[in-house]
């Protein structure tokens, strides 16, 4: 039995170990190809390690930047806001996304205006889901040594001080991270040339009006072969799927 | 008692059940003048399923002005009424009949009698020319001719000389004109023929939409409340408010005389220049925001026109500039308003130019074209708009030019631009799964929660399940600060305590009576502990300088501060190796 479950393990561990080596292998040529000048092979091993589950902001923004060499600036635009999504923080794919935004038609933010309500986001967008979670699982388990230290040396008052300020440090990171769940927003673009907005989920509603290649969207519901969505300016309406991408929305 | 209340009842039920239900119809006055308004009151007596409905009425305007209800209990009578008031405002002389109406109240049909009303065609004081007009109002325009799209300040005066209670505009559509309110109304005093008038002056902008020889201008309609003598028909009553007594208020609506203006068409506009398609007394100036620029950048031309005319509906200019991609912004307009000269506009209108190569790149000059107002005629204005000198862009630009000087597409412009984005990201950052799966969410929120399990385990154990002995060794040093904090003044008391701390403390600590025990027997346990032979002699002469203390303060040549702080210091000697 034992023997079994040695043998599993190791299994386990070759297989994402030969995952890992295909990766590296993607992204370095990936990365050659790029170099080359060769953007469509570079976007064709991005997009075969997107597909293959790994997420990461990095491979979005190098999508971005290769589909904007090909002059296709509403998939540049879906691939920068995806990164965005992954890395709130990095001022290339801040720097990318600006410029991209600068050449499209539509006059439309990247962002959505702030409420009172949304104050909390100003912590919560600049941190992802994953910090923010693994912040507050650190000083929950720092915070509980801690105090389990005091309960032996009380005399050391430091301890608790120390440790209550951590457990402390860990709700607030919950509470960023519930909010952060309540206002997240899942970017995406138009990638056709023209796109008609309709007001619900089929040709057979009005058009209420027309978006371009580019325009940035919140993406508030998926169908099959709609996405509900909003624009910065407050204008709602559907999109056919096939006009627009929304890369950071797991689609059904 | 309860036979006189079911009485009550039954006679309460019998009056509303033989309570006969009726609907009247009352007007305030049923004769009068165009500037008048009636007012119509229908009393519904009893329960009416639905409101009384009035006719349309061919000359009279009708507008509901309230209900009211009330329920009276008059010798176990029960009188339920609704009244519901009616506003008619005749729009020419007549004679007006208001024919009866029915309703259905309380399972009858009741009809009202049918009411004659009598308009005459100007007011009593008007026709005879005797008495002098109590409220009227004029009104100008300047200018009386005006092209389309110009502006026209209109000037309304109202003049009361009676008090005037409230005062409403009756809205009337423009068809053929927008018109801007000009600030507040002003308040002030005016003789006419003789006599002083309160003014409210009211001044707006009329924009006409259209041209026409005759183009008309809907009255301007006031509906008012004024207070007028009662004649002496009125008693006082004793509530009455002791200025109202001899007036009552009565409605009126008054107008000013239509209105014709001659609006003229725009002759077209000069094909040799850019026109601003709009009108008014502007002038035009431009400005770039820079001089030089790398060839990736761009740079902004503002427009500004500025100047008396309404500027609302100015559309973003369509220019072609040869060595330029042009992107023209939504333009910007401020307007201001001044009492007597209208809508003071100001607009901005700005373009961003793309360069399309590099060098001295001259925008030459552009000449715009608006129709003026106090011409009549197009006027046009030469703008000098620079140039620019437009640097190559930092590496790699000649080849995207000798690449893409042939096509001047879009998507060429775009690939030039597409090299000022910063490149791609590389290395073990790529390898990096940034993917939160909601399993991994789990599996943390698994760990702090058997963290938290554990500590409570711990907790547990500490309070309850640990030997007493250990407790109590863990505890020594806190009971012994807090036991310290105490301690202020060396008055014999104090000494006593700090002794006792010290003893108690110790005796925490080995686990031994502390305060029975003698000073050498706490020192030969210290002894047994493997303590330093000097420690466990300073404690035991640290305890025959306390005993000292409080039994022989007089013996002792120590002070009761110093006792404290080594007390202190051997007790944290202690804590830290015991």
């Amino acid at each position: 039995m034992l023997k079994h479950l040695v043998i599993a393990a190791l299994l386990t561990v070759l297989s994402s170990a030969a995952q890992g080596l295909d990766l590296a292998q993607k992204t370095q040529a990936a990365t050659a190809a790029f170099d080359a000048g060769e953007y469509r092979k570079a976007l064709d091993l991005y997009q075969e390690v997107v597909a293959s589950g790994h997420v990461n902001g990095h491979v979005y923004y190098n999508m971005g930047v290769a589909w904007y060499r090909l002059q296709h600036k509403g998939e540049a635009m879906a691939a920068l806001l995806a990164a965005r999504h992954y890395l709130p923080r990095d001022a290339d794919v801040k720097f990318n996304l600006e410029h991209v935004q600068a050449k499209i038609s539509d006059q439309l933010g990247i962002e959505m205006p702030r409420s009172f309500a949304a104050a909390l986001r100003v912590i919560s967008d600049f941190f992802t889901t994953r910090e923010l979670s693994l912040t507050a699982l650190l000083a929950w388990g720092v915070g509980l040594l801690l105090l389990a230290c005091w309960l032996f040396y009380r005399q050391i008052v430091f301890l608790l001080k120390l440790g209550v300020l951590l457990l402390v440090i860990a709700v607030l990171s919950v509470i960023f991270l519930q909010a952060k769940a309540s206002f997240t927003e899942h970017w995406g673009a138009v990638t056709a040339e023209r796109a008609p907005v309709y007001s619900g989920p089929s040709e057979d509603n009005t058009t209420l009006f027309m978006l371009h290649e580019g325009a940035p969207f919140i993406v508030e519901q998926v169908t099959d072969d709609y996405l509900q969505i909003k624009l910065s300016d407050g204008k709602q309406g559907w999109i056919a799927a096939h006009t627009a991408r929304a890369l950071s929305v797991a689609r059904r | 008692m309860n036979v006189n209340i079911l009485t009550s009842v039954v006679l309460w039920c019998w009056t509303l059940a033989l309570g006969a239900g009726s609907l009247t119809a009352e007007l305030d006055k049923n004769v009068g003048t165009l500037d008048d308004q009636y007012v119509l009151t229908l009393t519904v007596n009893g329960k009416a399923d639905s409101r009384p409905q009035l006719p349309p009425l061919a000359g009279l305007e009708v507008s509901a002005a309230g209900t009211s209800h009330s329920t009276s209990w008059v010798n176990g009578v029960v009188t339920r009424e609704v009244r519901y008031r009616f506003v008619l405002s005749p729009t020419r002389e007549g004679t007006y009949r208001i024919p009866s109406l029915e309703l259905e109240v309380d399972d009858e049909v009741a009809r009202s009698v049918p009411l004659t009303l009598t308009v005459s065609n100007a007011p009593a004081s008007q026709q005879g020319g005797r008495e002098p007009r109590a409220l009227f109002i004029t009104r100008t325009f300047a200018p009386q001719e005006a092209y389309v799209g110009e502006q026209i300040v209109e000037t309304i005066k109202i003049f009361y000389r009676v008090k005037l209670l409230d005062a409403t505009q009756q809205e009337v559509e423009l068809l053929a004109f927008d018109a801007f309110k000009l600030g507040k109304e002003r308040n002030y005093r005016q003789v006419v023929d003789g006599l002083t008038y309160s003014v409210i002056e009211v001044k707006r902008v009329l924009i006409p939409l259209k041209a026409g020889e005759q183009l008309q201008v809907p009255r301007y309609v006031l509906n008012t409340v004024v207070a007028v003598e009662n004649q002496g028909r009125r008693q006082r009553g004793f509530f009455d408010d002791f200025f109202s007594l001899s007036t009552r208020q009565v409605r009126k609506r008054v107008s000013s005389p239509a209105a014709t203006l001659k609006i003229k068409p725009l002759p077209p506009p000069p094909s040799d220049a850019v026109n601003l398609a709009v009108v008014g007394d502007y002038r035009v100036s431009a400005a770039l925001n820079q001089k030089q620029l790398h060839r990736s950048d761009s740079a902004t031309l503002t427009l500004f026109i500025e100047g008396y005319g309404n500027l609302q509906g100015i559309k973003p200019l369509a220019l072609k500039f040869n060595d330029f991609k042009v992107y023209a912004d939504k333009p910007t307009v401020k307007t201001r308003e001044e009492r007597e000269k209208g809508l003071y506009s100001q607009a901005t209108l700005k373009l961003a130019l793309q360069p399309l190569r590099s060098g001295e790149l001259e925008l030459g000059t552009l000449k715009f074209a608006w129709f003026h107002t106090p011409r009549g005629a197009f006027r046009q204005q030469v703008v000098e708009l620079g140039k620019l000198s437009v640097s190559a862009a930092p590496q790699a630009e000649p080849q995207v030019v000798t690449a893409t000087a042939a096509e001047t597409s879009h998507k060429s412009a775009v690939a030039v631009l597409g090299k000022d984005l910063i490149t791609i990201h590389r290395g073990a950052a790529l390898q990096v799964n940034h993917a939160f799966p909601q399993a991994e969410r789990l599996r943390l929120l698994g760990i702090a929660a058997l963290l938290l399990l554990v500590f409570a385990l711990l907790y547990l154990y500490v309070q309850f399940l640990r030997p007493r002995a250990l407790s109590r060794r863990a505890q020594a040093w806190r009971v012994f600060k807090h036991a310290q904090s105490s301690l202020t003044a060396p008055e014999q008391g104090s000494a006593a305590q700090l002794a006792q701390n010290f003893r108690t403390f110790i005796g925490a600590k080995l686990g031994l009576p502390g305060l029975s025990a003698t000073p050498r027997e706490i020192q030969s346990r210290l002894q047994e502990k493997q303590l330093e032979a000097s420690l466990c002699q300073q404690v035991g002469r640290h305890l025959q300088e306390l005993e000292k203390m409080l039994f022989a303060a007089t013996t002792s040549e120590v002070k009761f501060s110093d006792l404290v702080a080594e007390t202190n210091n051997l007790a944290g000697e202690l804590e830290k190796k015991c």
